[in-house]
């Protein structure tokens, strides 16, 4: 197990590093100098040594390979650069907006979670019953509902008609704990919808096929009742598949939580990214194409584990 | 033996499976009688409802498609067909065990082995930690598993197909069961650990006076090991008699096809091998009558018309045909 958690590691630095140097080229190779761009409005482009100081302050008249090598050193060491919109540090704008974020994909994902899994269950034991084509009917919304339609309906119904919760807006956790909830409940559920549809179709048809093996058969032959048959037997492996289906889920949540933190008022990370693209705030862009690259590894590695885990048989492959 | 206590007895057992292109009879009006410290085999062509047969008896057909559509198993006078849940969930695993016919899918692939092994003790006989172990570890000794308790933290890819078979041996004869059914638990292994599982079995049986249907397609492994034989074709018994008895005077015309269609020890090596000619019946359309006539050297016009029934025509030795081919 542990050398299978080693070789993972390693995959996933070699990814890491290739991101990297990607993303440093990617901005070499952008149409136009993307600083001078951004400097159209504030300096003067026909003064020539103006335009040279501020490339010198960029460093963008050193060689690629030493722009490179300063770019990462700085980068590792936390020195993320400017955003060239708004003159703040990157880093800390970054550090700043990557808690609600977090909440969000957290939230999120306990929603779907908690929804998909047991819909999922429920579904497969009660197969073709009225409930089961409810759930289906339920999970096919959920999947196909537009995130902005359904979260303006919520809105409207939870905040609007029935003014339960805030329609929008974010209060850190530290500052006001229940407010914080209450705020991020609609946010939460609106991008946790889709994959907890996607969740409970997968849930279900694992656990059916789980429940079609032979081995089951053998639960059942030793007295098991059902219900033992099912926890004892078929839900380890019937979670396997869907391990993946929650990291592909989790993987993903940053082109939903763009929608969401706009629609909410939530200053995350969604919303910065998108801006930076709009702005060509290259320095930003980078950090962002890296932090979605390391939260997509890692959420690999942490599949990978769970994966190890259920199912034994992967320990010794490889 | 014949007069050794019944055990469990069967009673026009009739199986149906709903496919998509239309019902099949799997089983077919079956009835046998299992006794104490009996050896049944139960043989037949591939698909002519033996494991549907096995699968009914402790109700584990999967439903659907199937379905035990009549019939009665009493065991020790109790109608396992009519029993509760609870009731019958307390003779699985612990006085009837089944070993499946599929060591490589039987067991489930993210347990340990010796969970697996210790489940049915834990489930029907409350053992616990240190006893359970003990206990495991002394059942993977009788299926001669190697370093056992080593074994038992094993998962099932890290066995062979041999060793998993015993597993599945060792799993069954955990509660002392008063019947065993196996089905089929040596096809795929070499003859060597064939005839040592076979051993241990009849082990079983003779310490433990343990009734074992051995569910089989290898006439030399009923000839062995068997004291009775019930020939199944197409779902239904269509010869039952003593081991013995079938190899001397097979009187069905199936069985005198099959025991002339394999090697026999107990003939000239000259004798010719014959194949029977045709194929089974294709389940989906039955052939009028009985279901072996169209492959039948001695079929009359009765045997289109009319499926007979299981008649006896010596000791112990009952066939389903109108013509009796003996003599
Ligand atoms: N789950 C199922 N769905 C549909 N038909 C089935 C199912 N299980 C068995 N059958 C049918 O029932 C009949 C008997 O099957 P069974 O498995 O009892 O045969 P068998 O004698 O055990 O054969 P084998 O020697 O190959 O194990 C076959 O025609 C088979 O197609
Ligand atoms: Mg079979």
């Amino acid at each position: 197990m542990g050398r299978f958690i080693g070789v993972r590691l390693l995959h996933a630095l070699v990814i890491l590093a290739l991101v990297t140097v990607l993303v440093f080229i990617i901005a070499q190779l952008m149409p136009g100098d993307g600083v001078l761009a951004a400097m159209a409005g504030s300096i003067d482009m026909s003064d020539a040594s103006a335009v040279e100081r501020v490339r010198k302050q960029y460093g963008l008249d050193q060689p690629i390979l030493v722009q490179f090598g300063d770019w990462l050193a700085r980068f590792v060491t936390g020195d993320w650069g400017t955003s060239i919109g708004g003159g703040e540090k990157v880093y800390d704008m970054f550090m700043r907006r990557l808690s609600p974020t977090l909440e969000l994909f957290l939230g999120a994902t306990i929603w779907s979670i908690g929804i998909g899994i047991p819909a999922g269950i429920i579904g497969a034991l009660k197969r073709n019953s009225a409930v089961d084509v409810a759930l289906t009917t339920g999970t096919m919304i959920g999947v196909s509902i537009p995130a902005f339609w359904e979260a303006i309906m919520l809105i409207y119904l939870l905040a609007v008609i029935f003014p339960i919760l805030p329609p929008s807006g974010y209060v850190p956790f530290f500052e006001d704990p229940w407010l914080n909830i209450k705020s991020m409940l609609l946010p939460t559920f609106v991008l946790g919808t889709h994959s907890a549809g996607l969740l409970a179709r997968y849930v279900r048809s694992s656990l059916l096929e789980v429940l079609g093996q032979d081995y089951i058969r053998t639960a059942r032959a030793k007295g098991f009742s059902e219900r033992a048959v099912i926890v004892l037997h078929a839900l380890k492996p019937a979670m396997i598949p869907v391990v993946t289906v929650i990291g592909l889920a989790w993987a993903h949540m940053l082109g939903g939580a763009f929608f969401v933190e706009v629609i909410f008022a939530i200053p995350g990370l969604g919303r910065m990214s998108v801006d930076a693209i709009f702005q060509k705030d290259f320095p930003v862009m980078q950090a962002t194409l890296i932090a979605v690259t390391l939260n997509v590894l890692l959420v690999n590695l942490l599949v990978d584990i769970l994966y190890g885990y259920l199912d034994p048989r992967i320990r010794v492959r490889r | 033996m014949n007069d050794a206590p019944e055990l469990l007895s069967v009673r026009n057992l009739t199986v149906d499976f709903a496919t998509a292109e239309g019902l099949i009879t799997a089983v077919d009006n079956v009835s046998f009688d299992l006794r104490e410290g009996e050896i049944l085999a139960l043989v037949g062509e591939s698909g002519c409802g033996k494991s549907a047969t096995a699968l009914a008896l402790l109700r584990l057909i999967a439903n659907p498609p199937g379905r035990i559509a009549s019939g009665s198993v009493a065991f020790r006078g109790q109608d396992l067909l009519r029993a509760s849940e609870d009731e019958i969930r307390d003779i699985r695993g612990n006085r009837i065990a089944m070993i499946f016919q599929e060591p490589m899918t039987s067991l489930n692939p993210v347990l340990t082995v010796g969970r697996q092994i210790g489940e049915p003790l834990m489930l029907h006989e409350g053992l616990r930690e240190e006893a359970l172990l003990e206990k495991c570890v002394k059942l993977l000794e009788s299926v001669s598993i190697p370093e056992p308790r080593r074994r038992m933290g094993g998962y099932p890819h890290q066995f062979s197909g041999g060793m998993r078979q015993r597993v599945m041996i060792a799993m069954g004869m955990g509660c002392a069961p008063d019947i065993i059914i196996a089905d089929e638990p040596t096809t795929a292994l070499d003859v060597t650990i064939q005839a040592q599982l076979l051993e241990l079995l009849r082990q079983q049986v003779e310490t433990h006076r343990t009734a074992l249907m051995l569910i089989t397609h290898n006439l030399g492994i009923v000839a062995r090991y068997a004291d009775r034989v019930n020939v199944m074709y197409a779902g239904r018994i269509v010869e039952s008699a003593g081991a013995d008895d079938l190899y001397e005077r097979p009187r069905h015309p199936y069985t005198i096809g099959l025991l002339r269609s394999v090697p026999r020890l107990d003939q000239p090596t000259a004798a010719k091998l014959v194949p029977i000619p045709g194929q089974p019946p294709d389940a989906l359309r039955m052939p009028q009558g009985c279901a072996f006539h169209p492959r039948c050297p001695f079929a009359v016009a009765r045997c289109r018309a009319e499926a007979p029934a299981l008649r006896e025509v010596g000791a112990g030795h009952a066939i389903a045909c109108w013509v009796d081919v003996d003599g």
